[in-house]
């Protein structure tokens, strides 16, 4: 028992090392989500508003969509602790990468119980440098918040199985982390009736403690009331979702023309995102499309893992039908149901509870390999997650996390007798990314916003955000308007070309580029 | 008896249905014949035979489904190594910018990478049933090779044989799997060798169902 702890401690102590090792260069910066809501942490924590002026918000209003409020709140009380920064921010999510390890622990020690086996031991290493956990850990990310507590709750669940009270704090757990993620919103409403109607003998058993469950979770869902009107309660899942009649005109092809051919849509839809999650092609070989949800050249696991993949998955169909197995099933075949009914064809942080089970999976994979191979394999694991996520990753998407916009910052904190047009066509994020660097106060940023927002708070779609703070500008260049004496119009390639700076007879003040040496921003006033 | 004629009917009905047979009798009717056989013997569970019949199609095909670029980079990937060979050079330093380092980065990573990738491509079931969508292969020929109505049946075939003992069979796949490496994603009917494999699992899903509703019905 002491070697298991002793165990346990150094795997925790590698990685925590490995989860903060470079924190302050990797990842390069943030994305515009986690600036927004470092930036709405900071007002919060300043004002008790976020930054349109809305006191304490059950959700977060970002860039056209909402995001659900624990984090920011959560990151708001690290910032006392951690101070006001870009690597606080990360920390935040850390911790919770790490406490999500420490859960997964105290859930394989149910399956080790009465069987004596250490794949519990295993299993923490597994989750320890598995590539999907660390980059999301290190990424300032509500989804690793979400997972944690969901966990959490199933934890506290499986406990419920051997002592009923326990009950109250999984239901607990479970709809705390319907607000801080959601892909946790939908699973919740679907796992924790599947619970109920497996265990049901169990359960039904003390009906007191099940009734008083159902109260909590209804309870923790009250705020949700207030936003049904609203549309913003259900505006992210109508963003993402194919079930509209609309989607299907523009991509039912043939179907259109067959009867229930909506119905038919719908199910292939379904079925083939259903499906793709469990595709070893996006498993172990395909990164997520998006630059800011993976590393250059590595999937969610590595490559090798394939093979235990398949070991541990003979060895956990053909394992005796307990407790355990039964949640973990029910987990695996649900937890895929937020992402199968969105349009992206792999989303990683909508499935990381489905990645969590398919890692549990390819630990007892693991626990069947010759051991002499485990170290081998390891450290491949390693140069290939240092090479893609240390070094790669850091020059190759620092345009994804605000690259460029730190020197833009600078320049125009040193030169405040200057008045700055950004323009933001492309870059929804510029006047938030601002002023969370330069730590502006939420009062000052508010007066510089459109009031359209506060007062129609849930309900207005529009993504863009322009202002007017300090010395800067942010919206389109106009052309007309913009081009006077002591005005520095700044924009990407796009919106400003060397040939519009020369019919405009502009002269070039800056030039940033990226690490591939191509410019991402440039500055201009007239000659 | 019973039982033999469904293991032998089944795979042929399930694969002569198919919309990949069509494009298979297009390309060669021998090679139709060569993959029916091949789909029965397999259901027989005749690994030997099966084996055979597979170096036979392999062979029929390989010609025209050689992947001939393993070892020749394109321009992307040209891009692509240039970029690794700077930032892995900086990152790593002399720990990579020896001749070791070098030598596999530049004659080891690319075929490892094209040989993985063509592996990878052929064990995605949404290339079987839904060509490919949603995560389409840009590089590759795709197009529906099985209706999707078929994907639970596929499933249950799947689940059978990691609950049986299928450790004939694994040597087939492992077979199946290596040939296919060599196999360009371009080739115009797909990673042909598979086609009997998902038509074994497709049966066996079909057959378990059949014998379930049978014991139902008792």
């Amino acid at each position: 028992m002491a070697k298991k702890y002793i165990a346990l401690i150094i795997i925790l102590v590698f990685a925590a090392f490995l989860y903060l090792y470079k924190i302050n260069s990797v990842p390069p910066g943030l994305n515009n989500d986690q600036v927004s809501q470092a930036y709405n942490a900071f007002s919060i924590l300043k004002s008790g508003e976020d930054r349109y002026g809305l006191v304490y918000p059950i959700m977060f209003r970002s860039f056209g969509s909402f995001i659900l409020p624990v984090f920011t709140y959560i990151l708001a009380f690290g910032y006392l602790i951690l101070g006001v920064s870009s690597v606080g921010v990360n920390i935040v999510s850390v911790i919770f990468g790490l406490l999500t390890i420490v859960v997964t622990y105290l859930i394989m020690k149910e399956y080790d119980e009465g069987r004596g086996t250490p794949q519990s031991i295993i299993t923490v290493f597994v989750f320890s440098f598995v590539p999907w956990l660390l980059f999301f850990s290190r990424s300032a990310s509500e989804p690793t918040l979400g997972l944690f507590l969901f966990l959490l709750g199933i934890y506290f669940l499986i406990k419920s199985l051997k002592v009923p009270g326990n009950f109250i704090w999984g239901i607990l757990f479970v709809s705390l982390s319907t607000w801080a993620y959601y892909s946790e919103r939908i699973l919740a409403f679907v796992f924790i009736p599947l619970f109920v109607v497996f265990f049901r003998k169990t359960l039904f058993a003390h009906k007191k403690v099940l009734v008083l469950g159902v109260i909590i979770f209804c309870l923790i869902q009250v705020p949700n009331i207030s936003l049904i009107k609203t549309g913003a309660l259900t505006r992210r899942f109508d963003q993402v979702s194919y079930l509209s009649y609309p989607d299907f005109e523009k991509s039912g092809g043939a179907l259109k023309n067959l009867p229930f051919g909506h119905g038919v849509y719908i199910a292939k839809q379904f079925l083939s995102h259903y499906v793709a999650y469990f595709s070893p092609r996006s498993l172990f070989f395909l990164p997520d499309e998006q630059n800011v949800r993976s590393m250059p050249a590595l999937s969610v696991f590595y490559d090798w893992m394939l093979i235990p993949f398949f070991l541990g998955m003979a060895v956990f169909i053909k394992n005796k039908r307990n407790n355990f197995n039964k949640v973990i099933t029910a987990l695996l075949f649900t937890s895929l149901l937020p992402a199968a009914l969105t349009v992206e064809p792999f989303y990683t942080t909508r499935v990381l509870l489905y990645l969590w089970t398919i890692t549990i999976i390819i630990s007892f994979g693991i626990a069947k390999l010759p051991k002499l191979i485990i170290p081998i394999l390891f450290l491949y694991s390693l140069f290939l997650l240092y090479s893609s996520y240390f070094v790669r990753f850091k020059f190759e998407r620092s345009g994804d996390f605000g690259g460029g916009y730190a020197e833009l910052f600078n320049y125009i904190n040193e030169n405040k007798d200057k008045k700055f047009v950004i323009d933001n066509t492309r870059d929804v994020s510029i006047c938030v990314r601002y002023s969370f660097y330069n730590r502006l106060s939420p009062h000052i940023y508010k007066q510089g916003l459109d009031k359209n927002y506060l007062q129609n708070y849930y309900s207005v779609e529009n993504a863009g955000e322009g202002c007017l703070l300090d010395n800067i500008e942010v919206r389109p260049i106009n052309w007309g308007k913009d081009i006077a004496e002591n005005t520095v119009v700044v924009g990407d390639q796009l919106a400003i070309s060397k040939e519009q700076a020369a019919n405009y007879r502009l002269q070039s003040q800056f030039e940033i580029k990226n690490s591939f040496n191509n410019i991402v921003l440039s500055g201009y006033s007239p000659r | 008896m019973g039982n033999r004629i469904l293991k032998i009917v089944t795979p042929i009905l399930i694969a002569v249905t198919s919309f990949w047979f069509r494009h298979i009798i297009d390309y060669s009717y021998i090679l139709g014949i060569f993959l029916i056989l091949l789909c029965v013997t397999l259901s027989l569970r005749k690994l030997i035979i099966s084996i055979l019949i597979l170096l036979a199609v392999f062979g029929f095909v390989i010609g025209n489904a050689l992947d001939r670029n393993i070892f020749v980079a394109d321009r992307l990937e040209q891009d692509m190594l240039q970029t690794q060979d700077r930032f892995v050079g900086e990152g790593f330093g002399k720990l990579y910018k020896n001749r070791v380092g070098l030598f596999i980065l530049n004659r080891i990573s690319l075929p490892f990478y094209k040989i993985e990738k063509n592996l990878f491509s052929a064990i995605d079931p949404n290339i079987y049933f839904f060509a490919g969508h949603p995560r389409q292969n840009k590089d590759a020929y795709e197009f529906e090779k099985f209706s999707f109505a078929l994907l639970p049946f596929f499933c249950i075939g799947i689940y059978i044989s990691f609950k049986k003992d299928f450790r004939r069979e694994l040597l087939f796949i492992l077979i199946v799997l290596l040939l296919n490496t060599s196999f360009s994603t371009k080739f115009i009917l797909g990673p042909i060798l598979f086609f009997p494999l998902i038509v074994n699992f497709v049966s066996k899903g079909i057959e378990e169902t059949y014998l379930w509703l049978k014991n139902i019905s008792r």
